[in-house]
């Protein structure tokens, strides 16, 4: 089990690199680093195009490469794309008139990587030890 | 999908280091996921021939070779089963180093006494040498390899293979052409095509072919070679670039069929010829039609699927596996090679649907070129005629109606390329990527007609385009920018407090909030909700997660469990969720609830205080502090419930309606659930306690506050909730509070009977209240409580 939040912005003109400066910022605001570097790499998900994976350098190694990130110094925190013109259709939103950005990620994941954790199992054991951690 | 890295540079071979190109695959949607050599790493191990072989004097299962590399022969003590004189092995000489394995590390090669036979050497197996994971003997070389050559050389091991994970939609990349094409188009650099030139029939062997799934098979290239030797060995060439993409060998036929398929990404099938009766027809299966499949399992089919049949039997299951008992074998003389084409949305979820997965059904169900069958069926027999001989017919081919060939072209406006990607490009910029994909591109007035390549399944609409302009201008060369808005104000309203603000009163309180399953163990939810109505799961995770929670007491209690059983004598926890009751409608009921679940002591250890258990009244306390919040007035009144204590158990109502429970949990349900220590628990709709309420100003009084204190006694089963109530109704406007400070059981009182000790809060808005104003008052609430309740004071 893990948790998901969700975003969707759609305005007349909504872009790419909004999606992108939104959740590149994003991500330096969540882990307090001015300097936290994001890379956005093509994916696919059917509901939006085009899609695109976000990673995050390594918060572990710094980049330099770890076991965490598999030795590539980056690592996937969450999925994002343009609304696909579907989605739209099919709830009554013109296309041409407006666009729009969405993404997705999971809750567990980036608390993992801010606080360390290095077991999703431990969010649902409600074990007094990990919970009063974070009190 | 994976692949040897020479292989893919023989055809397109940019002028970059293996990082380099896995980073711009990964960069451009063709997520690499493994990058490994194709062997471990070793030195001095050499092709070498068994000459002889003799039995060990004093080991059964070893022998004592004399093995030649050429021009040296040394004696080695060998344990495997399969040496045997004439064998061509790899041999590790003397000096050499070995990659080893997991469980022996790199080690070097010395000479060595085996039960007092000197050995100068180790003949090796293709786990010794870092080929493979698994290994059952020595590793057999084929008879023209070059003895005395290095290995590693012979073998072309100085190679990587790489592992992508593709995304459905890039069906087209499930191949070395495919991945070819793309790394062309990264680095503008040239694709060498292998020669697929049609070889010409030299025989007029043919064999019909009938296709009447027309809507599922649209073309269909067969041909018969004849005399072909299936007991040829593969060339070790082609067997080392299937390994290097995970693929055994299996003979000659079907490593050439696997072969192509991993080049050009046509999946074909190969059948023996003498098995075959009659003609090959495609048609859709009947309802029950029964196959044995060539893994040996046997399935039933209904109509929606298509076979390869010929006219007694399904000999394959269209796009995904064949049948028993008409693939090639050591005894086929002739085959019969199928190419054809089966459109995605017919195999899509079949091969899933029977529990198959295979190289086929994967490629089939995202889409193989149309327009590759022809050529494939050229690129085998070549290579079948090579390898195994024999002669070839010609190409038989059948299309149907339906038959994409090309695909729609797609309007693709400038405007939208500012608009959707946030960037400008040069028209010249559009036109020089699109082209390089291999689309066919013409202006129009605000834009351009674009015509995919066949192979392309996943461009239909103008966002395709999009996807791929900025695919490859790069993601991370667009300028990061910030959105800018049309804002408007959205209302609060205080009549509602978030769930955060309740959250934090427990946290106040010291709990802390608990997360857990929404699927909980049936047993454990009939135990505490016997009545409840239960949703059950299609596809539970596992039987003790098979239920969806009616209520949050379940894991909870759980929870609560867990850190009884790991020495946490004290546990507070609360948790907000959603619940699920069965309900008329299709879809279950939610409700979010409000939980907690305390035991053990009321404060933490310490010197100040002696340590106090946590009781029924401490839980009542925080429950009230959190309904405090709504600004309501609650009523708890004593009422059963199979969770909990039946003396220690009430409901908490609003304007009369239940909105939760409050108690002791039941002994008998501690008992079952394994819970040694009396824990205390409450849950209410998360609704009822998130209201909250305006507060509307009354003015304040100027004048002083009087206040008189009563005792009086009452029979036990009065409660004070009664007499509270009593009191401010019969009261004029001068009762401010009631204000009960104590109860009293025992000596001085009679037994079945209790002192209620209270203070009424009097004040006038106008003036000062008189003694003659206080003690009216007073005395028409003593004579209130004498006649309802039988009420004496207690002097």
């Amino acid at each position: 089990m893990f948790h998901q939040v969700e975003g969707l912005l759609v305005d007349e003109n909504v872009s790419f690199a909004d999606l992108m400066g939104t959740l590149a910022d994003f991500l330096k605001l969540f882990f307090e680093n001015d300097n936290l570097q994001t890379r956005f790499r093509p994916s696919y998900f059917p509901f939006t195009e085009p899609s695109s994976e976000v990673d995050i350098q390594c918060v572990m190694c710094e980049g330099e490469g770890c076991r965490v990130c598999g030795h590539t110094g980056w690592l996937e925190v969450l999925g994002c794309g343009m609304v696909h013109p579907k989605v739209f259709e099919s709830v009554g939103i013109d296309n041409d008139e407006f666009t729009g950005y969405a993404f997705g990620m999971g809750v567990e994941r980036l608390a993992m990587l801010r606080y360390g954790v290095n077991d999703l199992r431990l969010f649902f054991e409600n074990d007094l030890k990990f919970l009063q951690q974070f009190a | 999908m994976k692949f040897s890295e020479q292989w893919l540079r023989e055809w397109a071979n940019p002028d970059i280091s293996t990082e380099e190109m896995c980073e711009q695959l990964t960069m451009a949607g063709l997520e690499v996921d493994s990058v490994s050599p194709a062997a471990g790493e070793f030195t001095n191990v050499v092709v070498a021939c068994v000459e002889s072989i003799e039995k060990h004097p004093d080991a059964d299962k070893l022998n004592v070779c004399q093995v030649s590399d050429g021009s040296e022969t040394f004696q080695i003590v060998c344990g495997a089963s399969n040496v045997r004189q004439g064998l061509i092995i790899p041999l590790a000489k003397i000096g050499a180093v070995l990659p080893g394995t997991k469980e022996n590390k790199i080690f070097e090669i010395k000479p060595a006494k085996l039960r007092g036979v000197e050995s100068f050497g180790m003949l090796c197996s293709e786990k010794e040498l870092g080929l493979a994971d698994q290994a059952d003997g020595l590793m057999e070389l084929s008879h023209d390899a070059p003895i005395g050559r290095g290995l590693a050389d012979y073998l072309k091991l100085d190679d990587t293979c790489i592992e992508i994970d593709l995304t459905p939609n890039r069906g087209d990349c499930l191949s070395i052409a495919g991945i070819a094409r793309e790394l062309a188009t990264l680095n503008a650099c040239d694709v060498t095509e292998v020669e697929c030139e049609p070889v010409a029939a030299t025989v007029e062997d043919s064999f019909p072919v009938e296709i009447t799934a027309e809507t599922a098979c649209t073309h269909y290239a067969g041909r018969v070679v004849s005399d072909v030797n299936t007991k040829a060995v593969t060339p070790v060439w082609m067997t080392e670039r299937l390994r290097r993409s995970g693929i055994r060998s299996l003979g000659p036929i079907v490593d050439i069929t696997n072969y192509v398929m991993l080049e050009l990404g046509q999946p074909m099938h190969a059948f023996d010829l003498n098995s075959l009766d009659g003609g090959i027809q495609v048609r859709f299966a009947e309802d029950n039609e029964k196959i044995t499949l060539l893994d040996g399992k046997s399935i039933e089919l209904d109509s929606s699927s298509v076979v390869i049949a010929d006219k007694n039997r399904a000999l394959a299951l269209a796009g995904i596996m064949g049948a028993e008992g008409s693939g090639v074998s050591d005894n086929t003389s002739s085959i019969f090679l199928e190419s054809a084409f089966f459109m995605p949305e017919v195999i899509a979820g079949k091969a899933r649907g029977y529990g198959l997965h295979t190289d086929s059904s994967h490629r089939f169900e995202r889409g193989v070129d149309p327009q590759l069958q022809v050529k494939a069926i050229e690129r085998a027999t070549a290579l079948v005629l090579s390898i195994c001989g024999g002669f070839a017919g010609p190409v038989i081919e059948r299309t149907t109606d339906g038959h994409l060939g090309e695909r729609a072209s797609i309007h693709l406006r400038q405007d939208r390329i500012r608009r959707v990607l946030g960037i400008e490009m040069q028209a010249n910029e559009v036109e020089a990527i699109l082209e390089a994909l291999g689309m066919s591109v013409s202006q129009t007035d605000d834009g351009w007609q674009v015509k995919p390549p066949s192979f392309r399944f996943d461009m239909a609409i103008e966002a395709d385009l999009l996807e791929e302009l900025v695919r490859i201008y790069g993601y991370n060369n667009i300028p990061r920018t910030q959105p800018s808005y049309h804002g408007s104000m959205k209302a609060q309203t205080e009549c509602v407090s978030p769930t955060s603000t309740l959250r934090s009163a427990l946290v106040n309180r010291g709990y802390f909030e608990a997360i857990t399953y929404s699927f909980v163990d049936p047993n454990w939810q009939k135990i505490i909700d016997p009545d409840g109505k239960t949703v059950a799961l299609a596809n539970p995770l596992s039987s003790e997660m098979s239920t969806m929670r009616t209520t949050l007491w379940p894991g909870l209690l759980q929870a609560a469990r867990h850190n009884l059983n790991r020495q946490h004598h004290s546990v507070r926890l609360f948790e907000t969720g959603m619940c699920f009751t069965a309900g008329n409608s299709s879809l279950p009921e939610q409700v979010n609830k409000i939980a907690g679940a305390v035991c053990g002591d009321v404060q933490p250890e310490q010197w100040g205080d002696s340590s106090q258990p946590v009781d029924f009244f401490d839980l009542k306390s925080d429950l009230e502090a959190l309904l405090a919040l709504t600004g309501q007035s609650y009523s708890y009144d004593a009422a059963p419930h199979p969770a909990l204590h039946p003396g220690q158990s009430a409901s908490v109502s609003v304007d009369g309606n239940i909105v939760g429970w409050i108690g002791a949990l039941h002994p008998e349900v501690m008992k079952k659930l394994d819970i040694e220590q009396t824990v205390y628990i409450f849950e209410i709709n998360l609704d009822a306690a998130k209201i909250a309420s305006l507060p509307t100003f009354s003015p304040l009084s100027r004048f002083p506050e009087v206040r008189r204190d009563l005792a009086i006694v009452v029979d036990e089963n009065v409660t004070t909730q009664a007499i509270v109530s009593c009191i401010e109704e019969v009261s004029s406007e001068l009762l401010q509070n009631v204000q009960l400070f104590d109860i009293y059981t025992g000596k001085g009182v009679d037994t079945g009977r209790k002192s209620v000790a209270l203070g009424l809060i009097l004040q006038g808005f106008s003036r000062t209240l008189t003694d003659q104003d206080v003690e009216t008052e007073v005395e028409k609430v003593v004579s209130t409580l004498k006649q309802q309740f039988a009420a004496t004071l207690r002097e």
